[in-house]
């Protein structure tokens, strides 16, 4: 990373969602103009919050927003829409714009308080919708373009606002492989040609990881990795974010590392706090099963019902590793702030948070 | 294949607007050159007797006689529909936008019914009675529309910020406990003290408020202008909150200031005709259907619209059936509903409902 000041950075931001728990607390990450960054973490790990926070649409409830050397507060949101261009999940659109109309709102923020547009603006939205290759749709309905169509409006759309950040959530969620890489192609020559810095956020890792020239890998609203591809993406940190086996190699053929899957973990690690009545329920369950199997089974014992039932919790919950020596007290006690994680618990990744509906 | 309507102009804009205005100046004319004798606004301005008056028409004797019937009688009548009409579907326009549900009108947030009560009360208070020269009634129909309005707002804000759906959701229940208020008070009270509000309750352009004209036409056409000026604001809004928000647009204080607005001018028009119907819902839809979803031109356009449509249902409200005159919410209904079918259907090629 270079060491100029960041073009968007994140300062000690803190963030909740009413009646939630912290999502991001003192987080910080800066953007430099230039890059082209993919934001990965597992659902619920604050990729769209921090898209959102980055690019003004939410306040921080602490710490700063900084959009190229100005806090985002202290800018005026047109100010902000002319730096930063956002391109959501669409909602429905409820009138029937055309694609021209949808790209020419992306000229709001350099219109006058009620003008019109002028041919200048005119101009730009057509450029945006060349850029998208899309000029030879502007006059259709928005609704009549297909999903990749029309995610690549709503791309000219924010295009048309001129900016120097172009921030994407999610930009191929339920897109074809075509479109995808349509998608991805389009960013990327955006990035390299006209220097435009690109953040999304992603599910897929492997166009992520083709594509992004920095990897922000979230877990929990902290972040779990942060570099370029190739260090990034790696089997631990798999599972260790997205409770999956999988296997990372090199594609031959780009030099980007792909993933491939293997198989998710079964239960996935679990937070100590939440679930101690959990525990104290499986402790006893255990008991209960010790009990069971010290009485009399004859031949019947391999498929005595009770013992079914008895230890398919206690299977899946794996009781044994959660018992282990170390990891008990722990488990019982809860997480402390003040308390380190003891090898196993860390091991055994016992504190993190509960996932967050985001 | 669905209608193209191109990307809004300077000279498209004028165009539109223009031929509407144009329409609306004629429609106008018309409106008060009919009636139960034969005068028409041409005779009045000739300042000449009518050659022939209808048969069954009351003969008009002298020129200034005509004149007096067409711009004191008659004119303020059909300007008060054109200005009512008007605030309707400039209203229904920001209120489908900003609280983005096309069933939404300029009384989903309850503005009616707090007219209503207003109303109701006032008369069984006996005010109307004990100040017969004040507009007490109607003032007092605009203070429980205000009141209304301002209960919904502070109902549904959450730490300053006000949200569509609680708003909507707020709304609708304040204008069913109104209403039922309403229907409390109608049981109880016996029905000759409540003649005079219970024609007002079905929408009428009243005859016995000509004073008022002057002061709303003055509010009700700044209003207007204003809310004309809302449509770049509204078409971020009706792409969603956060894409309005990504484009720069202070959602909060627009959609306050907005509906603030449409509520007060809904107000003002509800506490001097009652609540009239079915023109803030279908014009908005009409013009969108004529003119396309840009609301720089839809707000205005569904201002002329509404003036049109209101003054062409009232005169027909006075004249179907005269010397009987239908309330012209009737009207509304019975003409406008079948009229947008035929307008849905016509265009039903386009997405328009999806």
């Amino acid at each position: 990373m270079s060491e100029a000041a960041p073009i968007l950075a994140a300062r000690a931001v803190r963030f909740r969602y009413p009646d939630a728990p912290p999502l991001f607390d003192d987080f910080s990450i800066g953007i430099n103009e230039g890059e082209f960054v993919s934001v990965l973490g597992p659902n619920g790990s604050g990729k769209t919050t921090l898209l959102r926070l980055l690019s003004g649409i939410l306040a921080p409830e602490g710490g700063d927003v900084v959009m190229a050397g100005q806090p985002v507060l202290s800018l005026r949101p047109r100010q902000r829409a002319r730096l930063v261009a956002v391109v959501l999940p669409e909602s429905s659109l409820l009138f029937d714009f055309s694609v021209l109309e949808v790209v020419l709102m992306g000229r709001a923020p350099h219109l006058g308080l009620f003008g019109l547009e002028g041919p200048a603006d005119f101009a730009a939205a057509r450029a945006a919708l060349s850029d998208v290759d899309l000029a030879d749709h502007q006059d259709k309905r928005l609704r009549e373009l297909s999903s990749g169509e029309r995610q690549r409006a709503l791309i000219a759309r924010a295009l048309a606002q001129q900016p120097r950040l172009l921030l994407l959530d999610e930009p191929t969620a339920f897109l074809d492989l075509k479109h995808r890489l349509q998608i991805y192609d389009i960013l990327r020559r955006l990035n390299r040609d006209r220097r435009l810095t690109v953040v999304t956020t992603s599910h897929d890792l492997n166009l992520a990881a083709r594509y992004g020239s920095r990897l922000i890998v979230l877990r929990a609203g902290r972040l779990a990795a942060d570099g370029v591809p190739v260090a990034v993406l790696n089997a631990d940190l798999l599972r260790s974010v997205y409770d999956t086996e999988a296997r990372v190699e090199i594609d031959p053929g780009t030099g980007a590392p792909y993933v491939v899957p293997i198989a998710p973990i079964a239960g996935g690690p679990r937070e100590p706090g939440q679930h101690s009545w959990c525990a104290v329920f499986l402790l006893a369950l255990f008991g209960l099963s010790l009990l069971h199997s010290a009485s009399p089974h004859g031949d019947a014992q391999r498929d005595c019902a009770t013992c079914k039932a008895l230890h398919a919790p206690l299977i899946a919950h794996r009781l044994e590793t959660m018992a282990a020596p170390a990891g008990l007290p722990a488990l019982l006690a809860g997480p402390r702030a003040d308390r380190p994680l003891t090898a196993d618990a860390r091991r055994f990744n016992l504190l993190r948070a509960p996932p967050v509906v985001a | 294949m669905s209608r193209r309507s191109p990307p809004l102009t300077v000279r498209r804009l004028a165009a539109v607007l223009g031929l509407l205005g144009m329409l609306m100046i004629a429609c106008a004319a018309v409106c008060v050159s009919i009636g139960s004798s034969g005068v028409t606004v041409l005779d009045a301005l000739r300042g000449a007797t009518p050659g022939n008056s209808p048969p069954g028409g009351v003969p008009v004797p002298d020129a200034s006689l005509a004149a007096d019937l067409v711009f004191r009688v008659r004119l303020p009548r059909v300007a008060l529909a054109g200005l009512a009409g008007a605030a309707l579907g400039a209203a229904g326009a920001v209120f489908q936008a900003i609280l983005r549900n096309p069933l939404a009108d300029p009384y989903i947030l309850g503005v009616s019914g707090g007219a209503a009560l207003g109303a109701f009360l006032a008369t069984i208070a006996g005010l109307p009675a004990a100040l017969p020269f004040l507009p007490v009634r109607e003032a007092s129909a605009f203070a429980g529309a205000l009141l209304t309005i301002a209960f919904i707002f502070v109902l549904s804000s959450v730490r300053g910020r006000i949200a569509s759906y609680p708003m909507l959701l707020i709304g609708v229940i304040t204008n069913t406990i109104n209403l039922s208020l309403i229907l409390f008070i109608q049981t109880i009270v016996e029905t000759g003290r409540l003649h005079g509000v219970r024609l007002w309750l079905v929408g009428t352009v009243p005859i016995e408020t000509w004073g008022l004209l002057g002061p709303l036409a003055a509010t009700l056409g700044a209003g207007i202008a204003l809310l004309a000026l809302a449509g770049r604001e509204l078409n971020l809004l009706s792409a969603g909150e956060d894409v309005a928000r990504s484009l720069g647009l202070g959602v909060e204080r627009s959609r306050l200031l907005w509906i603030g607005l449409a509520s007060f001018l809904t107000a003002a028009v509800v506490a001097v005709t009652g609540p009239i119907g079915f023109v803030g819902l279908i014009v908005p839809h009409a013009a969108r259907l004529l003119f396309g979803p840009d609301h720089r031109l839809l707000v205005p356009s569904a201002a002329l619209c509404g003036a049109i449509f209101l003054m062409a249902a009232d005169t027909l409200a006075r004249t179907i059936m005269a010397p009987t005159e239908l309330p012209v919410g009737v009207i509304t209904a019975l003409c406008g509903g079948p009229f947008f079918l035929w307008l849905y259907r016509a265009q039903r090629g386009s997405s328009y409902f999806e």
